[in-house]
C-alpha cells in the first residue's frame, strides 16, 4: 500500500508539470492579480481571498486533476488491468487519493506562502494546523465531482465538463466577491459545495462560530455525487 | 488438483445477441491450450469471463477450484498493453512485485522483459515490441499457476517471439499453466497441446493438432489447365478456387469424393501435384472464415 502510495504519488504530482502550472501558479496570480486590482482599505480582504484561491486550488486538483487522472488510467487499460491483480480496488482508490490529498495540502501551503511574500498576511501555527488540514478535508467531497467526471470514460469530455469548475468558482463567490454577485446568482452558488466550504474556511480563519448546516450541506452533496457516480457508472455499462 | 480452468454451460449474450452459446471445456495443470477463432467468434469475451471482468449469463466458471478469482495465483497479459506517464520499468516491475507475497526476483523479471539497459526509461519511450516484453514479465511477477496471455507476440520481433515461445515451454516444463489466444498459428503448432476452436461463440473444436488433421483434412490441388474455372466450382467439399493464367490451386475437404471428379478432365489437366493443408487451413475452414473468401473466388 505504501509502495502504490509513493508510486501514485511520484507519477501524479512530483513529476507532473501541468500539476504545478493549472494547480498552483495559476491561482497564485488569480490572488495577486485580484489583490492588487482590487485593493481594499479591509484587513481581512486579503486574507479572505486568499482562503478563497486556497479552496480554488483545491477544487481544481479536486476536480480536474483527479478527473484526468482516472480516466488516463482507464483508458492507458492499467485500471481494466487491475481487476486482475491482487491489489483491491478500494486499496488503489485510497493510494490515489492521498496523493490528491497531499497535492491539495500543498496547494494551500505555496499560497499560503504567496500571501505571505506579496501582501505580508502571516497566519500564526494554529492558523496554518487549521488550514492545511482543514481546507483539504473539507475539498475531499469535490473529488467526488472528479470522480464522476471520470465515469464519462473519456479524456475529451473531462476536458470539457471540467470546464464546471470555473462556474463554480465563480457562482461560489471565490473570484468575486459573493455579496456582488446578482441575487439569482446567489441563489445558486449559495446551495453549492464550493460555497459551504468557503465559508467555513473563512468561518474558522477569522475565528468566528461555524456554521453547522454547511457541514450537513457538504455531507449531503456527497451522498448526492455518490448517488450519481453510481449511476453514471451503470449507465456507461449499459452502453458498453 | 488436476483441473485448472473448468467451464460448464457457459453462455454470454450482448445486446440480446448470444456470443458465448453452452461453452464446455476443461484445462488441466500443466498444459499449454490454444483459443483460436476468427474475429467476433467470442475468444476475448470468454477472456473477459473466466477472468471476471464481465459477468457471464448462465454456467459455471472455475479458475485453480474456485468460483472466486484468485489473482495472487494467476498472471494476466491482456491483448492491449496498458503504459502509465511517467512510470519507469524499474518502478512498475517493483510496484508489480509488491502485489505479491512470493514474488519473482527482480532481475529475473527484467531479463525476462529482455530491458536490462532501459530499466530507468519511461514506460512511454519504449516500443511496442518493449512493451509487450515487460508486459508478460508483469504477468510473471508473482510466479503464477496460471497464466492467461491474450495475443502476447503481436509488436514483437522475430528474435523476441523466438525467445518468448523458449521462455513458454521452460515454464511449461516447471508445471504452469496457460490458456493463449493468437493468429500466429504457426508458433502456436510448435507449442500448444490442446486447440479450442470458437465458432460464432460455439466450441467447434476440442483436441490436439493431431486430431485436428485427422477430422478436418484439408487439401490443396495444384496444377495447369486451360479449362474454365466455373468446372471445378463444382467439385465435392471445395473451399477454395484460385486461379491465375491457368495456373490452378484447389482446396478441398474431400479429397476421395474429388478426385474421381477430376478423371475427365485429366487430359486436360498438367503437373498436378497433392499436399495437406496448412494449419491455417484448417483453422479457416473450422471458424468458417473461409466462406466469405470462397464467395469472393468463385
Amino acid at each position: 500500500m505504501i509502495k502504490q502510495i509513493k508510486f501514485n504519488f511520484k507519477r501524479i504530482i512530483l513529476r507532473n508539470p501541468s500539476f504545478l502550472f493549472f494547480d498552483i501558479l495559476i491561482p497564485v496570480m488569480f490572488y495577486l492579480l485580484f489583490t492588487k486590482v482590487m485593493s481594499s482599505n479591509d484587513p481581512s480582504f486579503e486574507r479572505d481571498y486568499l482562503v478563497s484561491m486556497m479552496i480554488y486550488a483545491n477544487l481544481l486538483g479536486s476536480v480536474l486533476t483527479v478527473a484526468n487522472t482516472l480516466v488516463t488510467d482507464y483508458t492507458s487499460g492499467y485500471a481494466k488491468l487491475l481487476q486482475v491483480l491482487p491489489l483491491k480496488r478500494w486499496q488503489y482508490y485510497v493510494s490515489v487519493g492521498s496523493s490528491f490529498w497531499l497535492l491539495n495540502v500543498l496547494c494551500v501551503i505555496a499560497l499560503g506562502v504567496a500571501g505571505w511574500i506579496f501582501n505580508g498576511i502571516v497566519f500564526s501555527v494554529k492558523l496554518w494546523a487549521i488550514l492545511v488540514s482543514v481546507i483539504p478535508l473539507l475539498a475531499t467531497p469535490l473529488m467526488l465531482l472528479g470522480v464522476l467526471l471520470a465515469t464519462t470514460r473519456n479524456v475529451n469530455t473531462v476536458n470539457v465538463l471540467g470546464n464546471v469548475v470555473f462556474l463554480l468558482a465563480i457562482i461560489s463567490g471565490l473570484w468575486w466577491p459573493f455579496e456582488l454577485l446578482p441575487h439569482w446568482i446567489q441563489v445558486l452558488g449559495g446551495h453549492t459545495p464550493v460555497y459551504y466550504v468557503a465559508v467555513i474556511a473563512r468561518e474558522l480563519v477569522n475565528g468566528r462560530s461555524l456554521t453547522l448546516g454547511y457541514f450537513g450541506g457538504i455531507v449531503i452533496w456527497s451522498g448526492l455525487l455518490s448517488g450519481f457516480i453510481y449511476l453514471s457508472e451503470k449507465l456507461m455499462q449499459r452502453i458498453k | 488438483m488436476k483441473k485448472v480452468i473448468e467451464v460448464a454451460g457457459l453462455t454470454k449474450t450482448y445486446v440480446q445477441k448470444p456470443v458465448l452459446k453452452q461453452l464446455n471445456f476443461s484445462v488441466d495443470r500443466g498444459e499449454i491450450v490454444a483459443l483460436l477463432g476468427k474475429n467476433g467468434a467470442g475468444k476475448s469475451t470468454l477472456l473477459n469471463v473466466l477472468l471476471q471482468m464481465i459477468t457471464k449469463d448462465s454456467g459455471k466458471v472455475k479458475i485453480l477450484g474456485s468460483k472466486h478469482l484468485k489473482t495472487e495465483k494467476i498472471g494476466v497479459m491482456l491483448q492491449n498493453d496498458f503504459s502509465l506517464e511517467r512510470v519507469t520499468v524499474k518502478e512498475i516491475i517493483e510496484l508489480w512485485q509488491s502485489y505479491y507475497p512470493n514474488s519473482k526476483d527482480y532481475a529475473e523479471l527484467l531479463q525476462i522483459a529482455d530491458l536490462a539497459d532501459k530499466q530507468n526509461q519511461f514506460l512511454s519511450k519504449l516500443s511496442g515490441g518493449q512493451r509487450r516484453r515487460l508486459n508478460f514479465a508483469l504477468c510473471l511477477a508473482g510466479d503464477p499457476e496460471l497464466i492467461f496471455l491474450d495475443e502476447p507476440t503481436v509488436g514483437m520481433d522475430v528474435v523476441s517471439r523466438q525467445k518468448f515461445w523458449q521462455q513458454i515451454e521452460s515454464l511449461r516444463s516447471l508445471g504452469k499453466t496457460f490458456l493463449i489466444t493468437s493468429h500466429y498459428l504457426e508458433e502456436l503448432q510448435g507449442v500448444a497441446q490442446r486447440f479450442l476452436i470458437l465458432k460464432d461463440g460455439k466450441l467447434a473444436f476440442d483436441g490436439t493438432l493431431q486430431q485436428l488433421q485427422q477430422s478436418h483434412q484439408v487439401v490443396v490441388l495444384r496444377f495447369n489447365s486451360q479449362l474454365d474455372q466455373s468446372l471445378f466450382a463444382e467439385l465435392p467439399g471445395i473451399l477454395a478456387i484460385e486461379a491465375n493464367a491457368g495456373c490452378y490451386t484447389l482446396k478441398t475437404t474431400q479429397l476421395n469424393e474429388c478426385l474421381p471428379r477430376l478423371i475427365p478432365y485429366l487430359a486436360a489437366i498438367e503437373n498436378l501435384s497433392i499436399e495437406q493443408g496448412s494449419l491455417n487451413e484448417l483453422f479457416l475452414e473450422l471458424t468458417g472464415g473461409r466462406d466469405d473468401d470462397k464467395a469472393d473466388q468463385i
